[in-house]
């Protein structure tokens, strides 16, 4: 957007410095008029909104996108999937910086945290679904937040645990669709499925030994994504400032999924490739 | 629905509690022990075992780590030592354990007495079908699937060609396979990609044609786009009539009316004659021409286009391998194809047709062009596979790493079952025909049975059978019993009301349905047949790259729910005990005699004894003689057992070993290609190790807009639901993900009819209509003039809907063009069916 008056020392020649000015500033005074007139526009005297409700013989599925709102009422307007994000300027700003702060994990806030986790996926090591609205045409922006991790007041966007692999929804799909009706009949009918739960805390060799990991860590190869200081405190290491969690936290070898089928792959025919 | 969040909610707690319980007791003892520590308890869930098995549903045959915990499947993983997926899956994928537990698995046989299913006893029900089989003789129909492990449709096959002399057995693989085989038989002589998926590791560009694999084959999708996320240069171009997550990834999207591929593949090779840069010394090498019809026969010169489609049309198509035509016949027939022609055809903007041919050009590219139900399911769908070949091998972009036609599959054993073993009304196993007099002593051979116990006449094919099933007795309906495995044709066939709904109707006809849960097909069923499902049972799969890939049954199945091969084989007993002749070898001998180790015959008939043998390795290793003829020799089933699935043809070196075949036909790589000859079409139609480049013309759709109903609909899969969503809908996070169909349009042509998101409109077409939502802007964006319909919500039946046009050829239908309109309620009705009066 133009500013007014703001001067470009690119404009005009010495002689004809003045012109710009001029020009310039009649520019940027008609830009801001335009701009307050246009806010001022969409506002009624009765400070209602004044658009109408598209009115379509009484077929218009509920709980569908949102409607516009206008710019006088966005401030409340609730929508979208950071409705419920607190927007107060100061509390928005990125407070990751517990690093030698952190307390230690405590039972209370550790059930919290297991049972958050187990409500966003099918069983342990299930991918876990997504709690708000995504863009259903394209996966790279979930990067913007869960690439390095983000947390936002009291929402705290996950890095993610794995490297990073180019179709997210590929795995990670909406935990409720948003735009269409739920199904009816009998295949809403509840599962009977019962996922691997939770585990225990990792096996210590004696009491105040590094605990090992208790979990497989395929697809979780970045402790920090579920331990580190953006963690929920639940599962936060004790320790975020040591960086190589495997020097101490061993794997488990009950959990080496490769077992019991150890083969080499088949022998294949030499290929064209290697003969050149 | 809130009811059933609740639920969930509430059983996650209960999941995480007991958890939690577990890990304070022993975090208790470990700080109370301060002088003498317990022996910890072990991580996790000791109790669980892991063992691996092929996913349970697309044809990418990605192999998972199925995690059992007290006979029950708890958790799923992705397997890293797989080649196919390298350890990730799809969301699908991690929940395929899920699809087991539905509440309304079908645990007891069920028979129809007044209009109602009751339960009934196994004995009665084997007997029930057996007479009714006896009865029915040669208007019985078996109907099996892509989905049928390799032994199941081995033992059917066996059954029904070997056993009853009926050559009426079809799998649902007609519904979406059948174009790719006989475009491979057309092309190459025999069937199968002659390719693998190392290619994806490989290849510098994509090309999709109408496919969508972000959504279909996710697996393969991001083996190509996690090497350009990690900085490899890879040029995608998607050529669709829909936008799509895939054309999102995209470099070039080249908007196609349907029909257009078949234009579009023809411009490339325009465009390389004319600007001479096809690969002379492939296309001299390697290379036949063939059409429909040869003109010569008629013709002193080469004829143009318009007087040879006149042609054709007087004398007709001259059967699925056509005739020989000289390369300056192509050339003067392709030669239409201009760029500008192209472009009214297909609404391609002739400058992308240029480039999309330039990339074919270019020797230094590395080229695979993917595709599945797009060009498959097409009443062009022989052509169109042909013409794609056309451009890779006129271009000499085939047979290296990474260079050449892949063509996917949509079903986990459409390869290993439906195509492998042939249990198609025209096939037998391995390649081989009823036609042919020598392939069915092969089989009669194999099979011990009199010579002329194999009926040279083929069957119905799918379409027609389910015709004829619907088609009253007295009005020539000559199938009167199907036996549907595996499979749901009351959701999956086109023009439902007509192929499949109208048999209720008609009282003498019977439907036995082998089935998990209940659906569209086993409401018309008059007996039901509880089924074990995936590692509830021993199977083996076949995905697209040739690979067969074997597991173990590791938890029981619910009830008395028992394996689709030990229904077919209780079945097989009972004929034989019922005396039917033709369950006799020519020995005398049982047909499906399987001894033990001492000779001894198995009662594997009786359900208690199924189990006492591996009745799978016993079928797959009789089978397995039957895949040397064409070269496609499949690995002994204890080789299978060590592997991730092994690629055939297996070859036994003579130390011993079992070596898997990459690329077919390829020096080096297939052992059958003789020193020196780089590429060696062995299979050749013409017998000189040739390929046929076909010149197939452009041809429109079967039922095009019109005036009264002016949109084009076009069918087809979401992510997160698989084919008609038996197995999918029962698993919450899929269902809640994509809980009901929709129709999607383009938002142009919706803000003409005053239509909004979420609106409730009427799908009109010449047969029937449904009430959707509208979703605009959401999963995918159709061209102007396209609406897209998922048929994976068994509520909104969108296959009553479409059209049973099929290909000349494979006859298989074409799901993806019939007319449509969409409007709202409050509008008039589009159609009625008094217009067509």
């Amino acid at each position: 957007m133009s500013q007014p008056g703001e001067q470009n020392p690119g404009t005009g020649t010495a002689s004809h410095g003045w012109v710009a000015h001029v020009v310039l500033g009649v520019v940027g005074g008609i830009a801001l008029t335009g701009m307050l007139l246009g806010f001022y526009d969409s506002v009624t005297p009765s400070g209602q909104p004044d658009y109408t409700t598209h009115q379509n013989a009484g077929n218009t599925v509920n709980q569908t996108v949102p409607l516009a709102v206008t710019y006088s009422n966005m401030k409340d307007a609730g929508f979208g999937p950071n409705a419920s994000w607190e927007t107060a300027w100061p509390t928005t700003q990125d407070d990751s910086t517990s690093f030698y702060g952190s307390t230690p994990t405590d039972t209370l806030s550790r059930e919290a945290t297991l049972a958050q986790r187990a409500q966003r996926r099918a069983f342990n090591g299930a991918p876990p679904v997504v709690p708000h609205a995504i863009d259903q045409q394209n996966a790279s922006s979930c990067l913007v937040c869960h690439g390095d991790g983000l947390k936002v007041g009291v929402v705290v966007a996950p890095k993610m645990s794995h490297e990073t692999y180019a179709n997210c929804t590929q795995c990670h799909v909406e935990s409720i669709n948003r735009a269409l009706p739920p199904t009816t009949g009998p295949r809403a009918a509840a599962t009977l499925f019962q996922g691997l739960s939770t585990p225990g805390p990792g096996e210590r060799a004696w009491p105040g030994a590094p605990p090992i990991i208790p979990h497989t860590t395929w697809m979780r190869e970045n402790c920090t994504s579920c331990h580190g200081t953006l963690a929920d405190q639940g599962l936060m290491t004790s320790h975020p400032w040591r960086g190589n969690c495997l020097q101490c936290h061993g794997l488990s070898a009950d959990l080496d999924q490769r077992q019991p089928f150890s083969t080499d792959r088949p022998p294949v025919m030499i290929p064209q490739e290697s003969r050149e | 629905m809130q009811m059933e969040r609740r639920d969930f909610m509430k059983l996650a707690a209960m999941t995480a509690a007991t958890g939690l319980a577990g890990s304070m007791a022993s975090r208790g003892s470990t700080a109370l022990a301060s002088t003498q520590p317990p022996l910890p308890d072990r991580p996790d869930i000791p109790g669980v075992t892991w063992e691996k098995a092929p996913c349970r549903f697309c044809g990418t045959g990605c192999h998972v780590q199925v995690g059992v915990q007290d006979d029950k499947v708890v958790a799923i993983a992705g397997d890293r030592q797989a080649d196919v997926n390298k350890g990730l899956l799809c969301v699908k994928g991690y929940h395929v354990g899920m699809i087991l537990y539905g509440q309304d698995r079908l645990t007891k046989p069920m028979a129809r007495r007044d209009g109602e299913l009751v339960e009934i006893e196994w004995d009665e029900a084997i007997d029930i079908a057996a007479k009714r089989i006896m009865q029915s003789g040669d208007k019985f129909g078996f109907y099996i699937s892509g989905q049928s492990t390799v032994p199941e449709g081995y033992a059917a096959q066996k059954l029904m060609k070997g056993g009853l002399s009926n050559n009426h057995i079809e799998a649902n693989a007609r519904l979406c396979m059948a174009s790719a085989v006989t475009g491979f038989l057309s092309t190459y002589g025999v069937d199968e990609p002659a390719s693998c998926y190392d290619d994806l590791d490989h290849c510098d560009t994509l090309i999709l044609w109408g496919n969508n694999p972000a959504e279909m084959h996710p697996i393969l999708f991001s083996r190509v786009m996690d090497r350009q996320a990690r900085g490899e240069k890879i040029t995608v171009i998607d050529i669709g009539s829909r936008h799509t997550r895939t054309t999102e990834r995209a470099d070039h999207f080249l908007p196609m009316q349907p029909h257009g591929d078949l234009a579009i593949a023809n411009c490339i090779a325009q465009q390389l004659i004319e600007q001479d840069a096809y690969d002379h010394d492939f296309v001299e090498k390697h290379c036949n021409f063939r059409a429909d019809r040869d003109p010569s026969a008629k013709f002193d010169a080469p004829i143009d286009h318009d007087t040879y489609v006149a042609y054709v049309k007087e004398e007709g198509a001259s059967g699925l391998f056509g005739q020989a035509i000289s390369f300056e016949q192509y050339k003067k027939l392709v030669s239409y194809y201009t760029p500008e022609k192209t472009e009214e055809l297909s609404g391609v903007p002739a400058s992308q047709l240029r480039m999309l041919a330039s990339t074919f050009a270019d020797k230094s590219k590395k080229i695979v062009s993917l595709w599945c139900m797009g060009m498959n399911q097409h009443t062009a769908g022989t052509a169109i596979n042909n013409l794609v070949h056309n451009v890779h091998l006129m271009s000499g972009h085939w047979g290296k790493p990474g260079d050449g036609p892949q063509s996917l599959t949509g079903q986990p054993a459409a390869c290993g079952t439906v195509r492998e073993v042939g249990t198609l009304a025209h096939a037998l196993p391995g390649g081989r025909i009823v036609k042919k007099e020598a392939h069915r002593e092969h089989a009669e051979g194999f099979w011990n049975v009199p010579k002329g116990r194999i009926n040279p006449k083929p069957g119905y094919h799918t379409v027609k059978m389910f015709e004829m099933l619907c088609t009253p007795t007295d009005q020539g309906g000559d199938i009167d019993t199907i036996w549907v495995q595996v499979t749901n044709p009351g959701q999956t066939l086109p023009n439902t009301k007509k192929l499949f709904k109208a048999k209720a109707k008609l009282k003498d006809k019977f439907l036995i349905v082998s089935e998990i849960y209940p659906t569209a097909t086993t409401a018309l069923a008059d007996l039901v047949l509880p089924a074990a499902m995936w590692v509830e049972k021993n199977g083996i799969y076949g995905n697209s790259e040739r690979r067969t890939q074997q597991w173990f049954k590791m938890v029981t199945p619910p009830g008395e729910a028992r394996d689709d091969c030990w229904q077919t084989l209780a079945v097989a007993r009972r004929l034989y005990e019922l005396g039917h002749p033709g369950l006799k070898d020519k020995d005398g001998e049982y047909l499906f005699r399987i001894n033990d180790d001492a000779g001894n015959e198995v009662p594997y008939w009786e359900w208690e004894h199924y189990y006492d043998i591996n009745v799978d390795k016993a079928l797959f290793d009789e089978y397995r003689q039957f895949t040397f003829l064409k070269h496609k020799n499949v690995a002994p089933y204890d080789e299978l057992v060590k592997h991730r699935g092994m690629r055939w043809p297996v070859i036994e070196t003579k130390d011993g070993q079992f070596k898997e075949t990459r690329w077919r036909f390829v020096e080096g790589a297939d052992i059958y290609v003789e020193k020196g000859s780089g590429i060696q079409f062995y299979h050749s139609v013409t017998k000189d190790n040739k390929a046929q480049m076909w010149f197939r013309p452009h041809q429109w759709p079967a039922e095009m807009p019109d005036d009264t109903l002016s949109l084009n609909l076009v069918t087809g899969r979401v992510l997160e639901h698989w084919h008609s969503g038996t197995m999918t809908m029962r698993v919450p996070q899929l269902r809640r993900a994509m809980p009901s169909a929709y129709v999607e349009m383009n938002p142009e042509d919706a803000r003409d009819r005053g239509i909004s998101n979420g609106d409730i409109v009427r799908v009109t077409t010449r047969r029937g209509e449904l009430k959707l939502p509208a979703w605009i802007n959401g999963r995918a964006k159709p061209l102007r003039g396209q609406v897209f319909v998922p048929f994976f919500d068994e509520n909104a039946p969108i296959n009553d809907l479409t059209l049973d046009a099929i290909d000349p050829f494979s006859k298989q239908p074409d799901y993806k063009k019939c007319a449509v309109e969409v409007s709202r309620l409050d509008q008039p009705h589009a159609y009625s069916p008094e217009d067509d009066k």
